[in-house]
């Protein structure tokens, strides 16, 4: 690769090179999208191995690349952000923080209704990664509420798809197929997003109960006509929580909090009342640790997910997630060794698959990353090397770094 | 019946000896005049009849199906009840149409997971009907729910007038079964979320039939609201509707649906189903729904919003059977419209919402002295415009000048910042104007998926893309330059 003449792209220091233990050659920063095109054409050209990120906060998301010759980092891009708000969308820059995102829209009394599950992530990262926490039982998953992306792809090529409007159906949906690609098939620059009105009153409802009273619990409040955001559960030190949030105005969702708190109050369990609170608990919407499996199931298989879950853990893990969804998270102490992750992951994955679900290692140490199969069995594997056969041919973004170790 | 010699090609004459080897001779459609009954979906002026019709009655004959077509390379296209508005389903005169009507099982309702699986030739409504004593719903709910299949809804990412607030297809299609373009099975997701992997849900909803064939639909449903308002406010003129309309969505309040019609709209549906609907120049139908409380609140805040925006009469609907009163008229408009005018187009274009008023006020002085009108129903929460294009086919001109209009109408739209189409899809009716909202590039870019699925363009050939890419191409390297012409260029760096 030739010296770049701009400075802006000239090596920077490593403060955090390494990915998953892979250290990378160069680490570069483009300011421009034209900038990031050239880095992607050169590194095309010489059969580099590419990692894009921007705020370091989810490399230990993927495993470790098999070959890593050039880092590119996007945080010198313009954080760019326009905000229609007369039409609820928002067009940002992959650069932009999420949080930042979220501050400049809450001025206008607008949301993006995703959590910000890892705190520190940029836009780009949060479609990426494809990380949504409790507001997608109600709002939909990342995927759900991308309207529109720009991205480089692997040979250097800008390119957009979707729009700016909430309701388009013309061309191919590729920005859901870059919504969780870790970077792997295009390099994103910028997101369209529907937005929501913040709702005028949040309560939390939280009710100790055993783990199995938790998850019907969960069954009653998705089947009840109560409209609540959010059902998330929480086992950790052995203590049992689920809880649920209702948005809207304020006098309803009190009114439906209330009738929440009802639902969740079984005679049969040793239960302390159900409270009410106006912000949720301390961990909502976090990773439960920093290695994290992540199970899905049937929304239906609550109770079976929770109880395979904990026959196989102690209270040294934390298991987390939406019931309401069909998905829960293993928090797995530190402790653990490579070996018995190995073993635990096997023994989850072959009970999962009877619930219809799947378990992944979600993140992990570098060594974890490197010793176990993160993403287990893959139905339409296939279909997706051809996919990216065709967007990274030559397997420039992130080789090794997803499914099928491409 | 009588044996008709098909065969446009020798290659469709192979392929429906191996169809009949294959699925029995009562599947397999070559009697010229049964042929002809499906030359076209529901844009009637897009015609072809197919080379060959087959009614698979399983997934394995689907299966079976597309291979023969790989085997011989002979183009295929799926299709439900024909009710597209975009010529996706028109069939090629050379080729086999897969008529996925047989496939109408009900696999699994699964309440406690709120899934249903449904082979693809199950109508929209009757998943809804399938659940409904059990308090749930499916929520896309295109006009045509009522005889559209879900196959043909995952092909169109079809949305409806409550997908404002409920979100379209793609938003409710957890799992997927089914044969791509190049006959490769595949299994993606189920009733869980989030399957592993790159998001082939996503990708393959709403490609329009080009990926390949559903054979097996798992959706999501939503439990029934507690309580449905719809107001209808009439309006002088449609600039003040759409005033409203932003000033609804500005106040915080997300309807379930907001719809709109013009005069002309409103003249045609008193003409032919009595709605009552007041005499204005535009009226707005909305609907709220949710939680009795949340409902009476939006309500409030609606109905400040319509008066604010000087609604002449505001009328409500709180039973189900007031509520179908008012819709009626919304929901017989298109074919209304047949009763006040012997021919029209039905455009589908989609605008930001803010702009919907100087979209609307421009498309009304499109007309000119044409003796072409344009009566105006449509999605308004979301931008998402219908305009019908009259005229009279008889009279010299104006079949021309109502295509121009109709073009005009979709050039406003992109460059109002909206798209060419809001549900109807690009088919083959809006291949030309796809390349107004996309560049060679991102067209170039989709066409990726397409040769991941379909390398040999078998899957409903010649829709949605003007230009096919070459899928065969050795990997290369594009130069950053503006023209974007892909030469190789290894060893320049």
């Amino acid at each position: 690769m030739t010296t770049p003449s701009n400075g802006s792209r000239l090596a920077r220091l490593p403060h955090q090179s390494g990915v998953v233990g892979v250290e990378a050659k160069r680490v570069l920063a483009p300011t421009s999208e034209e900038e990031l095109s050239g880095i992607l054409r050169e590194a095309s050209a010489e059969r580099s191995g590419v990692v894009v990120s921007c705020n370091a906060t989810k490399l230990n998301f993927g495993a470790a690349p098999s070959r890593l010759d050039v880092r590119i980092e996007l945080d010198r891009l313009t954080p760019q952000l326009a905000h229609s708000a007369g039409d609820l969308v928002v067009r940002a820059g992959a650069s932009l923080g999420f949080d930042d995102l979220r501050a400049e829209l809450a001025n206008a009394g607008q949301r993006l209704s995703i959590d910000e599950v890892v705190p520190g992530s940029s836009v780009g990262g949060v479609v990426a990664t494809a990380l949504a926490g409790p507001l997608r039982y109600r709002y939909g998953a990342v995927r759900d509420l991308i309207l529109g992306a720009r991205f480089v792809r692997a040979d250097g090529q800008s390119a957009k798809a979707g729009g700016s409007v909430v309701k388009n159906v013309a061309g191919y949906d590729v920005s859901k197929l870059l919504c969780g690609s870790h970077g792997t098939l295009a390099v994103l620059t910028e997101c369209i997003f529907r937005l929501h009105p913040i709702p005028r009153r949040s309560v939390t409802v939280s009710a100790e109960l055993p783990a199995a009273v938790a998850a019907a619990g969960a069954q009653a409040v998705a089947a009840s006509d109560l409209d609540v955001a959010a059902i998330e559960y929480n086992l950790e030190g052995g203590t049992s929580i689920l809880s649920v949030l209702v948005e809207g105005s304020s006098e309803g969702a009190e009114r439906r909090a209330a009738g929440v708190a009802e639902l969740l109050s079984f005679d049969s369990s040793p239960r302390r009342a159900a409270r009410l609170d106006p912000e949720p608990p301390s961990w909502w919407g976090s990773l439960p640790g920093d290695t994290v499996l992540k199970t899905t199931f049937a929304p239906g298989e609550a109770a079976t997910a929770l109880e395979l879950i904990k026959s196989v853990t102690d209270d040294a893990f934390v298991v987390r997630g939406s019931l309401g969804v069909g998905t829960l998270s293993i928090g797995v102490p530190e402790s653990t060794s490579s070996g018995e992750l190995v073993e635990l992951l096997g023994g989850l994955r072959r009970s999962f698959r009877a619930l219809g679900g799947t378990v992944q290692l979600l993140c992990g140490t570098p060594e974890q990353n490197s010793t176990v199969d993160m993403f287990g069995p893959v139905p339409g594997l296939d279909l997706m090397a051809r996919i990216k056969a065709q967007f990274d041919p030559l397997g420039v973004l992130g080789p090794g770094r997803f499914v099928g170790g491409w | 019946m009588t044996d008709v010699t098909i065969a446009p090609t020798r290659a469709v004459e192979l392929v429906v000896h191996r169809l009949v080897q294959q699925l029995g001779p009562d599947a397999v459609i070559t009697d010229e005049l049964r042929r002809r009954t499906y030359e076209c979906d529901g844009l009637t002026q897009h015609r072809s009849i197919p080379g060959v019709v087959v009614l698979p009655t399983n997934a394995e004959q689907v299966a079976a199906t597309v291979a023969i077509c790989v085997a011989y390379q002979v183009p295929f296209v799926a299709r439900g009840a024909g009710t597209g508005l975009s010529a996706g389903a028109m069939p090629s005169s050379d080729g086999v149409l897969i008529v996925l009507t047989k496939l109408r099982a009900v696999i699994e309702v699964d309440l406690e997971s709120r899934r249903v699986v449904v082979e693809p030739g199950v109508t929209n409504l009757e998943i809804s009907e399938a659940v409904s004593a059990s308090g749930y719903f499916y929520a896309p709910d295109p006009s045509s729910q009522q005889v559209c299949t879900i196959g043909g809804n995952v092909a169109e990412n079809s949305g409806g007038a409550h997908c404002l607030k409920y979100g379209f297809t793609t938003n409710h299609v957890t799992g997927l079964k089914g044969v791509s373009g190049d006959g490769t099975p595949f299994a993606i997701g189920g009733k869980a979320p989030d399957p592993p992997g790159y998001d082939l849900l996503g990708a393959f909803v709403g490609s329009e039939g080009t990926l390949g064939i559903a054979t097996e639909v798992t959706v999501r449903l939503v439990r029934k609201p507690e309580t449905i308002v719809t107001l209808l406010a009439a309006f002088e003129s449609i600039d003040l509707a759409g005033s409203a309309v932003s000033a609804v969505i500005a106040s915080g309040v997300l309807p379930a649906a907001i719809e709109m019609m013009d005069a002309l709209a409103i003249e045609a549906v008193e003409v032919a189903v009595h709605a009552n609907y007041p005499k204005a120049g535009a009226v707005l139908l909305i609907e709220i729904d949710g939680p009795a409380d949340e409902v009476a609140i939006d309500r409030a805040l609606v109905e400040a919003s319509l008066v604010a925006h000087h609604a002449t009469e505001l009328r409500s609907a709180e039973s189900a059977a007031e509520r179908a009163l008012l819709w009626k008229g919304r929901k017989s408009a298109f074919a209304a419209v047949g009763r006040i005018s012997p021919h029209f187009i039905v455009q589908d274009g989609v605008v930001p919402r803010t702009a919907l008023g100087e979209v609307l006020a421009k498309i009304g002085k499109l007309t000119g002295d044409t003796g072409v009108r344009v009566a105006n129903v449509f999605h308004a929460g979301d931008g998402n415009l219908h305009p019908l294009v009259l005229f009279d086919a008889a009279i010299e001109g104006q079949q021309a000048a109502a295509e121009e209009i109709s073009a005009q109408i979709i050039a406003l739209c992109v460059d109002h910042g909206g798209s060419i189409t809001g549900e109807h899809g690009v088919g083959l009716d809006k291949i030309g104007s796809i390349s107004k909202m996309f560049t060679h590039d991102d067209l170039d870019t989709m066409q990726m998926i397409r040769c991941a699925f379909d390398p040999d363009r078998l899957s409903n050939p010649g829709k949605i893309f003007p230009t096919p890419r070459l899928c065969g191409e050795a990997p290369r390297v594009r130069r950053g330059d503006a023209t974007g012409s892909g030469e190789a260029l290894t060893g320049l760096f």
